[in-house]
């Protein structure tokens, strides 16, 4: 069974700016500002990646430890899922 | 001193621009005052770009009111494309036509990036025999309507459109044509919705103008919209010249047979003076030799005097309306409106035409 992906959720209405991402769903009241790495997790999703591929990507980029980013991606994607923002694909 | 940097902001990234951002920070207080006219006037996509790629020098504060305004603009942009999808579904269900105007639709398809265009509300155009429909869908979505309309149907055989605050706090613009009064009142909307281009918002298929059609909506807007045009639209103007290369003539024909020529020619040399660009577009050329008759002139006048434009603009609708019988029926609406329509602003219609023809009367004096 391969690892599932992790994607952005569809119909999103969204802004890519120079200081963060503003991330709103259709349905949503609330705003997602995302920052920082999570501002990076959010570009990397699109297309879908699996959680080692990300920490992969985002360790090289960050040179920090692939198993201690995996955790920290896990959570980060974990909280973005629970936003209605991206969703994991089986 | 901020009107012009204010202008370097709203040129920012144009090719061909003189306007020059400044090489080193800002005082504190010319920055503030800098920033709030960059906030109401729209240009805060401008702005954070700017700053982010070291365009415009400022100190680490600077930098992050910059960011801290782009976010609060961008997260406006969000909500009221949320609103956007949800009024087009519902429109949609009701088969009301609808054209996207202005903000998202500029955002999303004449700029490098949407997140350098921010807008404040949502304009959406409606074919007028579905004008009364899309009043009540609007208003059944959460829609407070600002003001009633004189008379029953005046709204879909006379008037540009009319507003909504919905339950959000965001507006919503429901728009007929492009402006009020006589230039609003000669524009064939046949050729407005004849052709159309297609994007995408989540996973909402909408439909906004052609690009010519686009400009020209976006050249009424900023010549006749407001006394002295927002940079931001006269941002709008030269960004679908100088990227989208339109067809001029076609541009041209349109608006001749609107009667707009002077209304078009008008906003494309204010946004090139304005924004400091020499254009090589055949649009810049026929605009600077462009020669707008006496007549001409003072219906511009109209909607560009300081002050409310509204009932010499409503006067001077008379001649731009067909036949007798609409001539009279517009006439009986603005004159003998309903009470709904009077009350929520004036004490009676005695007041409401006493103030009428003070206005009518200080427009002509001016003459």
């Amino acid at each position: 069974v391969s690892d599932p992906r992790w994607g952005r959720e569809p119909g999103l209405l969204w802004r890519s700016t120079p200081f963060a991402v503003v991330v709103r769903s259709r349905r949503s009241e609330e705003t997602t500002v995302l920052g920082g790495s999570g501002a990076k997790v959010w570009e990397l999703i699109d297309p879908p990646v699996t959680v080692a591929d990300l920490a992969g990507r985002l360790a090289g980029l960050y040179s920090a430890d692939p198993a201690i980013v995996a955790s920290d991606v896990t959570a980060t994607l974990e909280e973005l899922e629970r936003r209605g923002i991206a969703r994991s694909i089986a | 001193v901020t009107a012009d940097l204010e202008a370097a902001v709203a040129a920012h990234g144009l090719r061909g621009t003189s306007h020059v951002l400044p090489d080193a920070p800002l005082d504190a207080e010319t920055w503030a005052a800098l920033l709030a006219d960059v906030r109401s006037d729209r240009l805060v996509g401008l702005l954070g770009d700017a700053v982010a790629t070291e365009a415009f020098p400022t100190t680490a504060q600077q930098y992050e009111d910059a960011g801290e305004a782009h976010l609060e603009a961008m997260d406006l942009a969000v909500r009221l494309e949320q609103v956007l999808v949800d009024l087009a579904d519902r429109l949609a269900q009701e088969d009301v036509p609808v054209r996207v105007l202005k903000g998202p639709a500029i955002a999303h398809r004449f700029y490098p990036d949407p997140s350098l265009r921010a807008f404040g509300d949502i304009d959406l155009l409606v074919p007028s025999e579905h004008f009364d429909r899309a009043v009540r869908v609007v208003a059944v979505a959460g829609g407070n309507r600002q003001h009633p309309q004189p008379r029953p149907g005046f709204d879909r055989r006379f008037s540009k459109g009319t507003s909504f605050f919905m339950d959000s706090a965001v507006e919503v613009d429901l728009h007929r044509t492009f402006v009020s009064g006589p230039f609003g009142l000669t524009i064939d909307l046949d050729d407005v919705w004849r052709e159309s281009w297609q994007f995408a918002l989540g996973d909402v298929a909408l439909q906004a103008l052609d690009l010519e059609t686009c400009l020209l909506n976006l050249c009424y807007h900023a010549a006749l919209g407001d006394a002295v045009p927002r940079l931001i639209s006269l941002r709008d103007i030269v960004q679908i010249i100088e990227s989208d290369d339109p067809d001029a003539a076609r541009v041209v024909a349109l608006a001749q047979r609107w009667g707009g020529g002077a209304v078009v020619a008008r906003a494309v040399t204010t946004a090139l003076r304005e924004l400091r660009v020499e254009s090589s577009h055949p649009l810049a050329a026929w605009a600077g030799a462009y020669r707008t008759d006496r007549r001409t002139e003072r219906l511009l006048a109209m909607y560009t005097r300081p002050g409310n434009a509204y009932p010499g603009q409503a006067l001077a609708a008379v001649r731009s309306i067909p036949g007798l019988p609409a001539k009279a029926s517009y006439l009986r609406a603005i004159v003998w409106p309903d009470r709904s329509y009077v009350s929520p602003r004036y004490r009676s219609r005695l007041e409401r035409w006493g103030r009428a023809l003070r206005t009518i009367g200080r427009l002509y004096r001016q003459d």
